[in-house]
C-alpha cells in the first residue's frame, strides 16, 4: 500500500503532469502550426476587441441567450466548471502536497467549501449523465466515452470527499482518489475534455469572424 | 509604328460649352469625349423620352427609338448602338450599318480603329457581325467576345449545342467550344472561357474544362495534356505561339507555359498576366499570402507587398517599366517601379506611359474632384469629370480632356508644367 | 419515429444525386474524401470535431429539428454525426450509401444559417462543416439536380438563370420604359464608366422580378446618385456555386462581379436585396481568391437604403399602414448585422411594426437559404416540413405584411404563406420605400 501511494503520487504523479502539459502543448502546437500551413487566412480576421466581447458573454453565467434559456444545465455547467478548476487547485491538502514538495503555495480553500463544491461537481455529473441519456437529441449523438468521461470526474471527486472525511475504508479511497485524479488528468488531451484548450481556440476565430467580419453578436 | 489619336499638338486650349447646346434638351447623360480630343459626344434625354445623340453641339439625323453605348473608335469614329424598335444596328457617324440583328451589343474596336464588331443576336441564335458582315455560322450562345490585333478576326467562346436547362448531363458532356470567325473548335468542353489571340490574329488561346473538375488551355482547339485545379486567362507570348496561363495546383497558383510549369514559385493568387511587347518579359499580378497582393516579374516578386489588391497592370510600350494601381484601405495608388506613389487617391484609373515609357501619367479622384498625376506630381487644376491623359509621340507633351460646369477643354500642355 | 419525420423519409429521386451514385466505387469515395481532408481542410475542422462535447445545445437553434418534433437525426450535431463523423470514423467503409444519405443532408437539411453557432458554447460552425461535406460530394459529383444546373449556368454565362447578355441587356432597357411611366426622363446607364457605384442584382430579377431594377431606378434617380449597371457579365452577383461545393467556380463568379466592377471603376457595389450574394463576395468567393476584404467596397442594399434616408436623399412622404413584420435575413444580419439599420427603415416607412420573436441574431432561417430552395421539386415537400416554426414565428405576428431584404428569403417565406395558409403578403424593402418616399413629378439625375 505504500509502495503503491510513493508511486502514485512520486513517478505516476509526475507522469500525468507530462502527458497533460506535454499533450496539450503538443496539440496546440500541431493546431497552430497546422493552422498557419493550411488555413493562414485565419489569422487575417482575428478581432481582440471581439474575442474579449463575446468571451466576456460566455464566460459569466447567463450572459448568452442559450444559458438564458436553459438555465439548470447553465447553473449545473458553471458550478461544475468552476468546482472542476477550484478543488484542485486550491484545495488545502494539494497545496500543503505542492510546499511540501516545491515550496511554493497560496491560497487555499477553507470550511465547508470544498465540501459544497464536490457535492456541486458530483451532482452536475450525474445531472449531465442523465441529461444525456434521457434527451433523445443528446443520447443519439453520444458515444461510450461520453458516458464515461462524467464517470472519470465523478471518482476523484467522490474518492476525495470520502479520504477527507476519513470515512471508513478512506486509505483505499485515498490511494483511488490519487490514481483517478491523475488518470483524469492525463485523459484530458486524448478526450474531448481537450475542449477546456481548443474551446478557447475555436472561440477566438469564431468570435473574431461575428464580431468583426460580420457586426454581429455571437452569444 | 505608334499610333498617336492626335494630330495637332499645337491646341493650348480647346473649349465646347455644353450646357450651350441643352436649349430644349432635357437632360445630358453621358458624355463620351474622342481619343483626339476635339470631338465630345452626348447622349440627352428630350422631354418626350427619347435619347439622341449630339457631337460637338450638332445632333445627329438618324432618328431611332433607342440608343446607347456611345464610343468613340481610336481613329476618332463615334459610334452607337441604336434600335428602331424592332431591330439593333450600329451608327457609325451617324451611318447606320446596313445589317440589322433582333439585337446587338458589345461595340469592339481594333487597335487602329478601323475595324469595329459587335456580338448580336438573331432569333435566339447568336454571332458576330465584324465591319458590317455577320459570321455565317450562329451558335446557340456565345460570350468572350475578342478580336485580332489587326481588325482582321474575330473569336468568341460559342455554345455549341442547345441543351434545355435543367440537363446537367448534356452539359457535362461538353456544349461549349471557341469559334473562329465563325468557324468552330472541332472539339467540345464544358466550359470554354476567354479566348486570346496571338499578335498576328493566326491563332487563339482559352482557359477550358474538361469536365467538372479538371481544367486547362486549349490553343487552336488542341488543349493542354496536363490538367490543373483550375485555369485563369491564358495570354500569348508576343511573336511566338507559347502560351502561359496561371494555373493552380495543390491549393496554389503558379504560371504554366505551354502545359508544363514555368514559373518555380507558387502563389496564393497569380492572375492578369501580361507580356512586355517585345515578349522578353512576363509580369503578373500576384498575391504571394493570403491578403497580401504584389507583382511577380518572371517569378521574382516586386518589393512591394502590402496591397490589398492590385489592379490595372501595365506595361510601358518599349517593356523596361511596369506599373499598376494599388489598393489598400479603401484607398487607391499608383505603383510603379517597385515604389509606391505618395499620393492615396479615392480612384487611380489604368496608368498610362508616354511612347519612350520615360513619364507615366493617370487619371485620379481626390476629394471627389478629378486630376492628373505625372510622374509623382499631380495637375494645378482639377475637374468634374476627366478622360484619360494622352502623351505625344516624342513625350513631351500630355493631352488633357476635362469638362468643368458644363464646359469641355482639351489642354495640351508641355510635361515641364507639372513642376513649374 | 414520429410522422413527420417518416414523411420525409420518402425521398423523391434526385437524378443529379442518383445517377453519379450508380458509378461511385469506394476507393473513389475514399480518395476524395481524403483529398479533402488532406489538402483543402486542416486543424480548424479538426479542432470543431475535437471540441464538440455532444451537449446538443445547438439542436434547439435549428428550425429543421424543432419543425420536425424534436427528431435527433435533423440537430445540427446529429447532422454531423451521420456525415463528417462517418466520414473521419470509417473512412474504409464508406459506400454509396452513405454518400446519398450525406448529400441529402448536407444540401437539404441544413440552410447553413450559423444560427446554431449562437447556441454552441464554443462557437463551433456547423456550416462551415456542412460545407465541407457538400465540397466533397460535389467532387463526387452527388449534387441535386436543380443545383447543380445553377451552378453549370453560373459557369456558362456567370449568372445562375442562363440569363444571355442580350436579355440582361434588354430586360434593363425595357425595365427604363417602364419606370419612365412613373417617372419621365428616367434613365438606367449601363457601362457608365467612372460612376460613383455599380448596383449589381441577381439572375432572378431579370427573369423574374423585373419590377425590382425598375424600383431600383427610381430610387437611384430620386436620390440623385451617379450609378451604373454593367452590360456585360459580372451583373449578377449571386453565387449557388458557393453553395454547391464548387469552389472553383465561386471564385470565378466573385472575380466577373468585381472585375466589372474594376473596369467600370466605381467607388463601391451596392447589391440589390440579396443574402447569400452577400455572403458569396463579403465573405466567402472573395476569401477564396485571395482578398481579404472585398477590394472594391460592396455594401447591401439595406445599408444603402439606410445611408439615402438618414443623409435625407430619399424622404418618405406617408408611411405604409398596414401592419408589417420584419424577418432578418441569416447572410445579413448573422452575416453583417445589418438588423438594426433595417429596422430605422421600417420605423422611418412603416406606421406599425411587430417584432417576430425570436429576431435579429436570433431570427429563425426561412428554411430557402443556403441552397435549399435551389435543390427544388425534389425537396421541396421536406421544405415545407422544415418551416413549421417559421410559419409559427410569422402567424404569431398578427402582420399583414412581411418584409424581407433578401432573395431566397422572399420565394422561401411565400412558399410558407401559401403553405400553410397565413394570409400575409411579402414585400422586399425596395417596394416599401417606393410607396412611401417622395417622388419628384419629373426625373431628375445627377446629369453630367
Amino acid at each position: 500500500m505504500h509502495n503503491l501511494y510513493i508511486l502514485a503520487t512520486g513517478p505516476l504523479l509526475y507522469l500525468s503532469f507530462a502527458l497533460f502539459f506535454g499533450g496539450m502543448f503538443i496539440q496546440i502546437l500541431f493546431l497552430v502550426i497546422e493552422t498557419y500551413r493550411k488555413e493562414r487566412f485565419m489569422f487575417s480576421f482575428l478581432s481582440l476587441s471581439s474575442v474579449l466581447m463575446s468571451v466576456a458573454h460566455w464566460l459569466f453565467p447567463f450572459g448568452s441567450t442559450v444559458m438564458r434559456r436553459e438555465k439548470t444545465l447553465t447553473l449545473m455547467g458553471f458550478g461544475f466548471h468552476i468546482g472542476l478548476f477550484i478543488l484542485p487547485v486550491f484545495l488545502f491538502d494539494h497545496v500543503l502536497l505542492i510546499y511540501e514538495s516545491w515550496g511554493v503555495y497560496w491560497l487555499t480553500l477553507s470550511g465547508m467549501v470544498p465540501d459544497v463544491l464536490s457535492v456541486f461537481v458530483l451532482s452536475a455529473c450525474v445531472y449531465f449523465l442523465f441529461r444525456r441519456s434521457t434527451k433523445p437529441e443528446i443520447r443519439y449523438i453520444s458515444t461510450p466515452i461520453d458516458y464515461l468521461i462524467p464517470l472519470l470526474v465523478i471518482f476523484p471527486v467522490a474518492t476525495g470527499l470520502w479520504a477527507s472525511h476519513r470515512l471508513p475504508g478512506y486509505p483505499i479511497a485515498h490511494i483511488t482518489h490519487i490514481l483517478s485524479g491523475e488518470l483524469l488528468l492525463s485523459a484530458i488531451p486524448f478526450t474531448r475534455l481537450s475542449h477546456m484548450v481548443l474551446g478557447f481556440f475555436t472561440r477566438v476565430y469564431t468570435s473574431s469572424e461575428f464580431g468583426r467580419t460580420r457586426a454581429a453578436h455571437d452569444w | 509604328m505608334l499610333i498617336n489619336p492626335v494630330e495637332d499638338w499645337n491646341v493650348d486650349d480647346r473649349q465646347e460649352n455644353i450646357h450651350a447646346w441643352l436649349g430644349d434638351l432635357e437632360r445630358i447623360e453621358e458624355i463620351q469625349v474622342s481619343p483626339d480630343g476635339d470631338k465630345v459626344a452626348a447622349l440627352f434625354v428630350s422631354a418626350d423620352d427619347t435619347t439622341r445623340i449630339c457631337v460637338n453641339g450638332h445632333i445627329w439625323e438618324h432618328d431611332f427609338t433607342r440608343i446607347w453605348y456611345p464610343r468613340f473608335s481610336p481613329d476618332n469614329r463615334l459610334t452607337v448602338l441604336a434600335s428602331d424598335g424592332e431591330s439593333w444596328t450600329l451608327l457609325v457617324e451617324d451611318q447606320p450599318w446596313e445589317s440589322r440583328f433582333d439585337y446587338a451589343w458589345n461595340t469592339v474596336f481594333s487597335k487602329d480603329g478601323k475595324h469595329i464588331s459587335l456580338v448580336f443576336q438573331n432569333q435566339g441564335t447568336y454571332g458576330i457581325a465584324l465591319n458590317d458582315r455577320p459570321w455565317d455560322t450562329v451558335f446557340p450562345g456565345i460570350g468572350h467576345m475578342v478580336m485580332s490585333q489587326d481588325g482582321s478576326k474575330t473569336a468568341a467562346a460559342v455554345q455549341v449545342d442547345r441543351i434545355i436547362e435543367g440537363d446537367i448531363f448534356a452539359f457535362q458532356k461538353g456544349v461549349f467550344s471557341a469559334a473562329l470567325d465563325g468557324h468552330v473548335w472541332p472539339q467540345n468542353f464544358v466550359n470554354v472561357w476567354d479566348p486570346v489571340f496571338n499578335c498576328d490574329g493566326t491563332g487563339v488561346a482559352a482557359a477550358v474544362r474538361l469536365n467538372l473538375y479538371d481544367y486547362t488551355v486549349a490553343v487552336n482547339g488542341i488543349f493542354w495534356p496536363r490538367p490543373f485545379e483550375c485555369v485563369w486567362k491564358p495570354c500569348f507570348q508576343p511573336g511566338t505561339l507559347n502560351v502561359v496561363a496561371p494555373v493552380r495546383l495543390g491549393q496554389r497558383w503558379t504560371m504554366a507555359r505551354n502545359g508544363d510549369l514555368f514559373w518555380k514559385n507558387t502563389y496564393f493568387q497569380l492572375w492578369h498576366p501580361e507580356f512586355s511587347p517585345d515578349g522578353s518579359r512576363l509580369a503578373a499580378i500576384v498575391a504571394p499570402s493570403f491578403g497580401t497582393w504584389s507583382i511577380s516579374v518572371d517569378d521574382r516578386l516586386w518589393n512591394l507587398r502590402h496591397f490589398d489588391a492590385i489592379t490595372g497592370l501595365t506595361f510601358s510600350p518599349e517593356g523596361s517599366r511596369i506599373a499598376a494601381v494599388g489598393m489598400n484601405n479603401g484607398k487607391q495608388t499608383l505603383i510603379y517601379d517597385e515604389t509606391s506613389c505618395r499620393h492615396f487617391c479615392d480612384r487611380v484609373w489604368p496608368p498610362v506611359f508616354s511612347p519612350d515609357g520615360r513619364h507615366l501619367a493617370a487619371k485620379i479622384q481626390i476629394n471627389g474632384r478629378y486630376t492628373i498625376l505625372l510622374d509623382g506630381t499631380l495637375w494645378k487644376s482639377d475637374y468634374e469629370t476627366l478622360w484619360d491623359p494622352v502623351f505625344d509621340n516624342k513625350g513631351e507633351k500630355l493631352m488633357i480632356r476635362a469638362l468643368d460646369q458644363g464646359v469641355y477643354h482639351k489642354h495640351i500642355v508641355a510635361l515641364n508644367a507639372f513642376t513649374t | 419515429m414520429n410522422q413527420q419525420a417518416q414523411i420525409t423519409d420518402k425521398y423523391e429521386l434526385d437524378r443529379g444525386i442518383e445517377n453519379h451514385l450508380e458509378h461511385l466505387k469506394p476507393e473513389t469515395i475514399r480518395a476524395e474524401i481524403d483529398a479533402v481532408f488532406r489538402s483543402e481542410t486542416g486543424s480548424r475542422l479538426k479542432a470543431y470535431m475535437k471540441t464538440c462535447v455532444h451537449c446538443g445545445l445547438c439542436s434547439d437553434a435549428c428550425h429543421f429539428f424543432l419543425s420536425f418534433d424534436r427528431d435527433p437525426r435533423y440537430s445540427p450535431a446529429g447532422k454531423i454525426r451521420q456525415t463528417l463523423w462517418e466520414f473521419m470514423k470509417n473512412i474504409r467503409h464508406i459506400t454509396a450509401d452513405h454518400i446519398r444519405k450525406a448529400a441529402i443532408i448536407a444540401y437539404t437539411e441544413c440552410n447553413l444559417c450559423r444560427r446554431c453557432v449562437l447556441y454552441c458554447p464554443f462557437g463551433i460552425d456547423t456550416a462551415y462543416m456542412m460545407g465541407v461535406v457538400r465540397r466533397i460530394c460535389h467532387r463526387l459529383g452527388v449534387t441535386p439536380l436543380y443545383l447543380q444546373d445553377t451552378a453549370h449556368s453560373h459557369s456558362a454565362f456567370m449568372n445562375q438563370m442562363w440569363v444571355k447578355e442580350d436579355e440582361w441587356i434588354d430586360t434593363i432597357h425595357w425595365q427604363e420604359d417602364d419606370a419612365r411611366d412613373e417617372m419621365p426622363g428616367l434613365r438606367i446607364p449601363l457601362e457608365k464608366q467612372g460612376a460613383d457605384i455599380m448596383y449589381s442584382v441577381i439572375a432572378p430579377e431579370p427573369r423574374f422580378q423585373a419590377d425590382l431594377i425598375y424600383k431600383a431606378a427610381i430610387l437611384m434617380t430620386v436620390a440623385g446618385v451617379n450609378w451604373t449597371l454593367p452590360a456585360t457579365p459580372g451583373w449578377d452577383n449571386s453565387d449557388m456555386a458557393m453553395y454547391s461545393g464548387d469552389d472553383e467556380i465561386m471564385g470565378r463568379i466573385t472575380r466577373t462581379h468585381f472585375e466589372a466592377a474594376e473596369r467600370l471603376n466605381v467607388k463601391k457595389i451596392v447589391m440589390g436585396e440579396c443574402g447569400h450574394a452577400f455572403r458569396s463576395v463579403y465573405d466567402t468567393g472573395n476569401r477564396w481568391l485571395g482578398w481579404t476584404f472585398p477590394p472594391i467596397p460592396v455594401i447591401h442594399a439595406i445599408e444603402f437604403y439606410y445611408d439615402l434616408l438618414v443623409s435625407g436623399k430619399i424622404t418618405i412622404r406617408e408611411k405604409f399602414k398596414d401592419p408589417v413584420t420584419f424577418h432578418d435575413p441569416c447572410n445579413i444580419v448573422r452575416g453583417r448585422g445589418l438588423h438594426e439599420k433595417a429596422r430605422y427603415i421600417i420605423h422611418m416607412a412603416c406606421e406599425n411594426f411587430i417584432e417576430m420573436t425570436p429576431n435579429r441574431e436570433h431570427n429563425f432561417c426561412c428554411g430557402a437559404g443556403g441552397g435549399v430552395i435551389n435543390c427544388g421539386p425534389p425537396f421541396k415537400n421536406k421544405r415545407m416540413q422544415a418551416s413549421r416554426v417559421k410559419a409559427d414565428q410569422i402567424r404569431k405576428t398578427g402582420a399583414k405584411v412581411v418584409i424581407t431584404p433578401c432573395h431566397n428569403c422572399h420565394s422561401g417565406i411565400d412558399d410558407i404563406l401559401h403553405h400553410y395558409k397565413i394570409p400575409m403578403t411579402i414585400k422586399f424593402m425596395v417596394d416599401i420605400l417606393t410607396l412611401t418616399m417622395n417622388k419628384p413629378v419629373n426625373g431628375t439625375g445627377d446629369g453630367l
